[in-house]
C-alpha cells in the first residue's frame, strides 16, 4: 500500500520541492525529479514482481478511503494495482526516468529550467495517478490535471504564438472529450452508486443484460473521452500541433504516457465495453485511425509531426486490437510502443538539437557525424516497422493475431480489419524508413553529436526496445499474458508472423527504392535499374498521391471548422440576445400603454367628477406623453432610456401638491384594504 | 342603548365627508381641519368597535385617548407650520404649495 | 458554548463596529481601516468557533435563539444555523475579512466605505441566520443599500447607471418577494416563524393554487438575486462598475442569497409547486450555464467576462437545486461556496491587474507573468479553479450538481457540458493572452515593482488554499451539508 502510494507520491513531492527550492538549486534541481522517478521505478518493479507472484488473480493493492459521501453514496478514493497497472507503471516509470535525464541535457541553459521540471514531475505523478486509481472519478481527477500539465508543457515556449495556439487546441479538444467522460462518470455514479473500478465492473457484468442501452451509451461517452486523449480520428487534430512543445515533452507526453491514457482507460473498463457489446465500434474507429494516421505520416516533412502521426496510428492499432478482443495484445503493444516511440522522439530531438531544423528535406547524411543517434533511431524504426526480433514485431504480431481471431468470429469485418492492419504495417515501415534513409544516410554536412546526457538515455531505451519483445513470448515465466487477469493469449500463428514480417520488409524495401529514386532525381545517387524505376512509379505514385490528397484536404481544419464555427455563431448570437433590449421594448412600451389607458380613464371619469384633482390628471397625462415618446425610442435605444422613462413616470407622480398625495394615499389604502380582505377571506 | 353599528356608520360618514373636504378645499387651514375631522372619525370608530369587545371597550378607549393626545400635538405642529408658511408667502392655498414636486 | 447567544454575537460584532466607525473621526483613516480589519477578524473568529462546535451530521437547526418582537402578528427575532447556512456564514465572514484587508489599500472616503462594509456584513450574515420571515426580509433589504452606495460612490465611469439599475432590479425583485412572504403569512399559519411556515407547507396545508402564487412571487425575488437567466442583466453592469471589494462581495455572497432562499423557503415550504416547476428551473439553469459561458466568450472586458462566468456558474446552483435530490442540493451548496471562493479570488485579481495597468480590456493586457510573476501564477490558478479543473474546488460543485441533475433530468442536464467546454475556452483564451502572451505595441504598460503587496497576497492566498483544499478533500464540507440535503430531498420525494 505504501509502496503503491510512493509511485505517484514521489514525483508529486519532487514537484513541490522544485517549486520551493528550484530557483536556489538552478539546474541541479532536476536531479530531485530523476531521483524521485528512480524511486517510483523501483517501487513499480517491486509491485510488478509481486503481481507476477500473485499470478494476476488478485490485485496487489486495493486500499481506499472515503473521499466524500453524498446522499448515502460513497465515493472512495484509493489505490488499485493489479497486473495491468503494474506493467504499465514499470513502462511509464522507465521511460519517464530516461526522458528526464535526457531533458537535463536538452533543456540546458533554459531560463525557466526549474519550472519546466516542476510541471514535468507533476505531469508524471498524474500519469502514475491515472494508472493506480481505484476510482473512476479519481482517475478523472488525475487525467484532467495531467491535461493541464500538458497544456503548460506544450505552451512552454509561450512567447511563440504557435505554441500558445497548440496548447489551447490540445486542452480544448481533450476537454470536449472529457465531457463525455464526465457525463458517463456522473451518470454511472447516480445509477450504480459506486465508482470503485473493480466493484463497478463486477456490478456491470451482473446487470448488463437488463440495461444494454444505458451501458452502450455510457461506453460511448467514455470512449469519446478516450478518443480525445488518445488522439483518435476525428479528435487527433491536436496531436501534430502539440509538437510545438519541447522535444522531451513530446517524447514523454505524446508517445508513451498521456496519449496512452486513453487506451488505458478502455483497458481499465474493458469488462464494461465487453458487456455492452461496444467492442466493434472501437475496432472500427481504431483501425481507421491507424491507416489514416499512417497515410498522413507518409508525406509529412516535419520529423516530429511524422512521429506524431505515427503515434496516432499506433494508438489506433491498440484500439483496434482492443476492439477485436485482444486485451493482452493491446497491453503488449502499449508497452513496447511506449519504449520505442519515446526512443524515436528522443533521437529525433537529438537530430533537431544537432541540425537546428525539424524539416526532413533539410537534413541529409546525419548518420555520418551523429552515429549513436542514427543507431538509436534505426533501432526505434526497426521496432516500429515490426522487423524481427525487435519488440515491435512481437507486439504487432499479437495485435494482428487478435484481428485474425476476430475474423474467426465475424468474417467480413474481421477480414477487413486484418487486411487494413497489414496494409498499415506496410505503410508504417515505409514512412519510418523514408525518414531514416532520407535523414541519416548518404552524404551530408557536418553535425555535432549530442551531449552524453542525451545519448545515454537513448542507448538505454534502445537496449530495452531490442529485448522487450521477450516479455510475452509463450513459455516465458514472466509472461505478460500470465499477468493480466483476463489472460486470453492469442495463439501465435506462424503464417501470420511471416506475413507481418514480410509486410514490414516490403515497406522497408519500398522506402529504400523511393529514397533512391529521389536521390537519383536530385542527381545525388546512382540511377536504379529501369525495372525498379518502373516499379516505383507504378506502386509509389498512387500511394503518395493518396497521402498528399489526405494532407491537402486539411481534415484537421475542416474538423476544427465544423466544431468551432457553430460555437462562434452561438456565442455571438447569445451576446446579441441581451434580454435588456427585450425588457426595454416590453417594459417601456407596456408602461406607455397602461399609462395611456389610465389617461383615458383619467380624463373621462376622474377629471370630470372631481375638479380638485385635475392637476394630477394633467401630471399623469404629461407623464404618458413623456413615456410614449421615450417608449418608441426606448425599444431601440436600450435600457438607459428605460430607466429614465421609468424614473420619469415616478417623477411626474411627485407633483408636490398635497391633494394629489392624499388621493394616492386613499386609492392605495382602499386597494390595500381590498387585498387584505381578499387574503383574510 | 344605541347599538355600536350606528356609531360606526356615523364614523364612516364623518370620515368620508372629511376626506372629500380634504381633497377639495384649497385653504391650508381648512385642509387641516378636515384632517382633524378624519382622525376624530377614526377615534369614534375605535370607541364603537371597542364596545363590542369582551373587555367592555377598554382597548378602544385607550386608542381613542392616544389619538386625542397625538391629535393635539399634531394640530399644534400643523398650525405652527401653516402660520409660518402664511407669514412667508402671504397665502396658504394648497394648489400653490408644490415645492416637493419633481 | 451552550446557552451563549453566539449567533446574536455574530450579528452584534459588525453592528457595534459600524457604530464605532461612525463615531471615529474621518481623518483617522488608518485607525478606521485597521479597526474594520479587527472587527471582521473577530466576526470570522466567532463564525469559525461556531463551525468547530457544530454537531456535524445533524440536519436540524442549531443554536436557536428566539425573542418575541411583535407577538401580536407572530413576528420574532429568531435566528439559527444548520448545515446549509453555516458554510455561507463562514463564506461571508471570510470574504468580509479579506475585503477589509484589501480595503487597507483604499484612499477615498475610507470612513464611509468601512461603515458600509460592516453594514453589508450584518445584512449578509442576517439573511443566512434569520428564521423569521420579516427578519429575513429586513436583512435582505439591508444588503441592498450599502451595495448601492458602494457602486454609486466608488464605482467606475458609468457607476450611476449601474447602481440605479442594480437598485431598481433588486428592489422590484424583493418587493415581489415581500408579497410572497406576506402570502406565506396570510395563507399559512399566521406567524412569520419560518420553521412553522415550512412545517405548514410540508404538511401540505397550502393548496396547490396558493403554492403557485407564492412560489411565483418568491421566485422572482430569488431569481433576480441568483441571477437566473433571463433576470441576470443587472449583474454584468453592476460588476463592471463596482469597486473591487464590491464585486467580491456581490459575486461572493450576494448571489448566494438567492440560491439559499430557493432552497430554504421555496423548496422547504412549497414542495408541490417546486416539483411542478423544477423542470423549467432546471432548463433555466442549463440555459444560464451555456448562455453565460457563450456570452463570456465574446467579452472584451476582463471584469465583464468574470461577471458572465458568474452567471454560468450560478447556473449549476440552479440546476442542482432543481434536481432537488441529495446530490443536487449538495452540489448546489458546494457550488455556492466554491463559487464564492473562486470568483471572489478572480475579482480581487482583476482589481489588482486594473490597479497596475489601468485598463480592463483583454486586448490590451499582456504578459502579466513577466511583469508580476506571482500575480500571473495566482491568476492562472484561479482561472483553472474556475473552469472546473478536477482537483480544485470548482469541479466538486459542478460534478455533484451535474450528477444530481442527471438523475432527475438527464436530457436537460447533458446540455450543460457545452457550457463547461465554453468555460474552458474563454478562461484559457483570456489566461493565455493576459498572462502569457508577450506585450505588443499597443498593450498597456506597467513598469512598477515585480512583487505583490502583502495586502494583496493576504487577500487572495487564503482563497487559493481553500480552493485547493476543498478540491482535494471535500468530505468535511459534504458531511456538514449532506444531512440537510437529504432532508430537503425527502421533502420532494427525490
Amino acid at each position: 500500500m505504501i509502496i503503491a502510494a510512493l509511485v505517484p507520491g514521489l514525483p508529486a513531492a519532487a514537484a513541490i520541492l522544485l517549486v520551493i527550492f528550484g530557483r536556489r538549486l538552478s539546474e541541479k534541481c532536476a536531479w530531485i525529479s530523476v531521483a524521485a522517478l528512480a524511486g517510483s521505478l523501483a517501487a513499480a518493479v517491486y509491485m510488478l514482481v509481486a503481481a507476477f507472484r500473485g499470478g494476476g488473480e488478485e490485485p496487489f493493492v486495493h486500499a481506499t478511503f472515503e473521499w466524500m459521501r453524498i446522499g448515502g453514496v460513497n465515493i472512495d478514493f484509493g489505490l488499485y494495482v493489479d497486473g495491468l497497472s503494474a506493467a504499465v507503471l514499470v513502462m511509464v516509470a522507465a521511460v519517464a526516468c530516461m526522458v528526464f535525464v535526457y531533458a537535463i541535457g536538452y533543456m540546458h541553459g533554459d531560463e525557466r529550467f526549474p519550472v519546466f521540471f516542476a510541471v514535468f514531475s507533476l505531469f508524471t505523478a498524474c500519469m502514475f495517478g491515472v494508472v493506480t486509481s481505484s476510482n473512476l472519478l479519481q482517475l478523472m481527477v488525475f487525467w484532467e490535471v495531467m491535461g493541464v500539465c500538458s497544456f503548460l508543457l506544450i505552451g512552454y515556449y509561450y512567447e511563440r504564438p504557435d505554441a500558445r495556439k497548440a496548447a489551447f487546441k490540445a486542452f480544448i479538444t481533450t476537454r470536449i472529450g472529457d465531457m463525455g467522460f464526465l457525463l458517463a462518470v456522473a451518470a454511472m455514479l447516480g445509477k450504480f452508486g459506486t465508482l470503485d473500478i473493480p466493484t463497478l465492473m463486477k456490478h456491470i457484468e451482473e446487470v448488463a443484460p437488463e440495461m444494454q442501452a444505458f451501458l452502450w451509451l455510457m461506453c460511448a461517452l467514455l470512449f469519446i473521452g478516450a478518443v480525445a486523449k488518445s488522439a483518435q480520428f476525428p479528435a487527433y487534430i491536436w496531436l501534430p500541433d502539440a509538437m510545438a512543445g519541447p522535444t522531451p515533452v513530446s517524447g514523454l507526453l505524446h508517445s508513451a504516457t498521456m496519449v496512452a491514457a486513453g487506451v488505458f482507460l478502455v483497458l481499465r473498463t474493458f469488462p464494461m465495453f465487453e458487456a455492452a457489446h461496444f467492442l466493434p465500434m472501437i475496432a472500427g474507429a481504431g483501425i481507421f485511425t491507424a491507416v489514416y494516421g499512417a497515410s498522413l505520416a507518409l508525406t509529412e516533412t516535419d520529423i516530429k509531426r511524422t512521429l506524431a502521426y505515427s503515434t496516432m496510428s499506433q494508438l489506433g492499432y491498440m484500439m483496434a486490437a482492443l476492439g477485436c478482443g485482444g486485451y493482452v495484445a493491446a497491453v503488449f503493444h502499449l508497452i513496447t510502443h511506449g519504449f520505442f516511440k519515446s526512443l524515436l522522439f528522443l533521437s529525433a530531438g537529438s537530430v533537431i538539437h544537432g541540425a537546428h531544423t525539424q524539416d526532413i528535406r533539410e537534413m541529409q547524411g546525419v548518420g555520418k557525424t551523429m552515429p549513436i543517434t542514427a543507431a538509436c533511431f534505426l533501432v526505434g524504426s526497426l521496432a516500429l516497422a515490426g522487423i524481427p526480433p525487435l519488440a515491435g514485431f512481437f507486439s504487432k504480431d499479437a495485435v494482428l493475431a487478435s484481428m485474425l481471431g476476430y475474423a474467426g468470429k465475424a468474417p467480413v469485418q474481421g477480414s477487413i480489419i486484418l487486411i487494413v492492419g497489414l496494409m498499415t504495417a506496410v505503410l508504417t515501415a515505409f514512412y519510418m524508413f523514408r525518414v531514416y534513409f532520407g535523414v541519416f544516410t548518404g552524404p551530408g554536412k557536418k553535425y555535432h553529436e549530442s551531449p552524453k546526457m542525451m545519448l545515454v538515455p537513448m542507448i538505454v531505451l534502445a537496449s530495452i526496445t531490442a529485448v522487450a519483445g521477450a516479455i510475452n513470448l509463450p513459455g516465458v515465466t514472466l509472461s505478460l499474458a500470465g499477468l493480466l487477469e483476463p489472460g486470453v493469449l492469442e495463439q501465435a500463428v506462424p503464417w501470420l508472423m511471416a506475413l507481418s514480417a514480410g509486410a514490414a520488409g516490403a515497406g522497408l524495401y519500398i522506402a529504400w527504392e523511393s529514397t533512391h529514386l529521389r536521390a537519383a532525381l536530385h542527381g545525388t545517387g546512382p540511377l536504379p535499374r529501369n525495372l525498379q524505376v518502373l516499379y516505383g512509379g507504378i506502386f509509389l505514385r498512387p500511394v503518395f498521391r493518396v497521402s498528399r490528397f489526405l494532407r491537402e484536404m486539411h481534415m484537421d481544419q475542416i474538423i476544427t471548422g465544423i466544431v468551432v464555427s457553430p460555437v462562434v455563431w452561438l456565442c455571438e448570437l447569445a451576446a446579441k440576445l441581451n434580454p435588456d433590449v427585450l425588457y426595454t421594448a416590453v417594459f417601456v412600451n407596456g408602461v406607455g400603454r397602461i399609462a395611456g389607458a389610465l389617461a383615458v380613464v383619467d380624463v373621462r371619469v376622474v377629471d370630470g367628477a372631481v375638479n380638485g384633482i385635475g392637476r394630477a390628471g394633467l401630471g399623469i397625462a404629461r407623464a404618458v406623453g413623456f413615456v410614449d415618446a421615450r417608449g418608441v425610442d426606448g425599444a431601440v435605444n436600450g435600457v438607459a432610456d428605460g430607466t429614465i422613462a421609468f424614473g420619469g413616470v415616478l417623477k411626474r407622480l411627485q407633483t408636490g401638491v398635497t391633494a394629489n398625495y392624499a388621493l394616492f394615499m386613499i386609492v392605495l389604502g382602499v386597494a390595500a384594504f381590498y387585498v387584505a380582505w381578499w387574503l383574510v377571506r | 342603548m344605541v347599538p355600536p353599528l350606528y356609531f360606526i356608520i356615523l364614523g364612516a360618514v364623518v370620515f368620508l365627508i372629511a376626506m372629500l373636504g380634504f381633497l377639495t378645499r384649497r385653504s391650508l387651514i381648512q385642509a387641516l381641519m378636515c384632517l382633524e375631522l378624519m382622525t376624530a372619525a377614526v377615534a369614534l370608530t375605535f370607541l364603537a368597535i371597542g364596545r363590542t369587545m369582551p373587555d367592555g371597550g377598554l382597548q378602544g378607549m385607550a386608542i381613542a385617548t392616544f389619538i386625542i393626545v397625538i391629535g393635539a400635538a399634531e394640530v399644534g405642529m400643523g398650525l405652527a407650520i401653516v402660520m409660518l408658511y402664511f407669514r412667508r408667502h402671504g397665502d396658504a392655498s394648497t394648489d400653490d404649495i408644490d415645492l416637493l414636486g419633481g | 458554548m451552550k446557552g451563549t447567544p453566539v449567533l446574536t454575537m455574530l450579528l452584534l460584532v459588525p453592528l457595534a463596529a459600524s457604530v464605532v466607525v461612525l463615531l471615529l473621526p474621518a481623518s483617522q483613516a488608518k485607525i478606521i481601516k485597521w479597526f474594520t480589519v479587527a472587527a471582521t477578524a473577530l466576526a470570522l473568529g466567532v463564525s469559525v468557533a461556531i463551525a468547530t462546535a457544530f454537531p456535524v451530521g445533524s440536519a436540524g437547526m442549531q443554536l436557536l435563539e428566539s425573542v418575541p418582537w411583535v407577538p401580536a402578528v407572530g413576528m420574532a427575532y429568531k435566528v439559527g444555523v444548520d448545515g446549509l447556512s453555516l458554510p455561507l456564514v463562514l463564506l461571508t465572514t471570510l470574504l468580509c475579512f479579506l475585503s477589509a484587508l484589501y480595503t487597507l489599500r483604499l484612499e477615498k472616503q475610507v470612513k464611509v466605505f468601512c461603515f458600509l462594509l460592516l453594514l453589508l456584513q450584518i445584512g449578509m450574515i442576517g439573511v443566512f441566520l434569520a428564521l423569521d420571515a420579516v427578519l429575513f426580509y429586513v436583512f435582505w433589504e439591508l444588503v441592498l443599500v450599502p451595495m448601492f452606495f458602494m457602486i454609486g460612490i466608488w464605482g467606475g465611469e458609468n457607476r450611476r447607471y449601474a447602481s440605479v439599475k442594480f437598485f431598481i432590479y433588486t428592489l422590484i425583485g424583493s418587493v415581489v418577494m415581500l408579497l410572497g412572504l406576506l402570502l406565506l403569512y396570510f395563507w399559512g399559519p399566521r406567524t412569520f416563524d419560518m420553521q412553522a411556515i415550512i412545517a405548514w407547507g410540508q404538511a401540505g396545508k397550502f393548496t396547490l393554487e396558493q403554492q403557485y402564487w407564492i412560489f411565483g412571487a418568491l421566485f422572482l425575488g430569488f431569481a433576480v438575486k441568483v441571477p437566473i437567466f433571463p433576470f441576470h442583466t443587472w449583474l454584468p453592469d453592476a460588476h463592471v462598475e463596482a469597486p473591487t471589494v464590491g464585486s467580491v462581495l456581490l459575486a461572493g455572497v450576494l448571489l448566494k442569497m438567492g440560491g439559499y432562499g430557493l432552497l430554504r423557503v421555496s423548496l422547504g415550504a412549497l414542495p408541490q409547486a417546486f416539483i411542478d416547476f423544477s423542470p423549467y428551473l432546471a432548463a433555466l439553469g442549463v440555459i444560464g450555464i451555456v448562455y453565460g459561458a457563450a456570452v463570456a466568450l465574446t467579452q472584451k472586458d476582463l471584469k465583464k467576462m468574470v461577471a458572465y462566468s458568474s452567471v454560468s456558474h450560478m447556473g449549476f446552483v440552479v440546476l442542482g437545486i432543481a434536481a432537488a435530490n441529495a446530490a443536487g442540493v449538495d452540489g448546489a451548496a458546494m457550488q455556492m461556496f466554491t463559487h464564492g471562493i473562486i470568483t471572489g479570488m478572480l475579482f480581487f485579481l482583476v482589481g489588482m491587474i486594473y490597479e497596475r495597468y489601468h485598463t480592463k480590456e483583454i486586448a490590451k493586457l499582456r504578459g502579466v507573468i513577466t511583469a508580476v510573476p506571482a500575480l500571473g501564477v495566482i491568476f492562472t490558478f484561479a482561472c483553472f479553479a474556475s473552469l472546473g479543473l478536477p482537483g480544485l474546488a470548482g469541479f466538486v460543485g459542478e460534478f455533484t450538481s451535474l450528477m444530481g441533475g442527471l438523475q432527475t433530468f438527464p436530457v436537460t442536464t447533458a446540455f450543460a457540458v457545452i457550457g463547461i467546454v465554453l468555460t474552458a475556452a474563454y478562461f484559457l483564451r483570456t489566461m493565455q493572452s493576459v498572462v502569457f502572451a508577450p506585450p505588443e505595441e499597443d498593450s498597456a504598460r506597467y513598469d512598477g515593482p515585480k512583487t505583490m503587496a502583502w495586502t494583496e497576497l493576504a487577500a487572495v492566498l487564503p482563497l487559493a488554499v481553500i480552493a485547493l483544499t476543498i478540491g482535494v478533500f471535500p468530505a468535511p464540507f459534504f458531511n456538514l451539508v449532506d444531512p440537510v440535503a437529504q432532508a430537503l430531498a425527502k421533502i420532494v420525494g427525490r
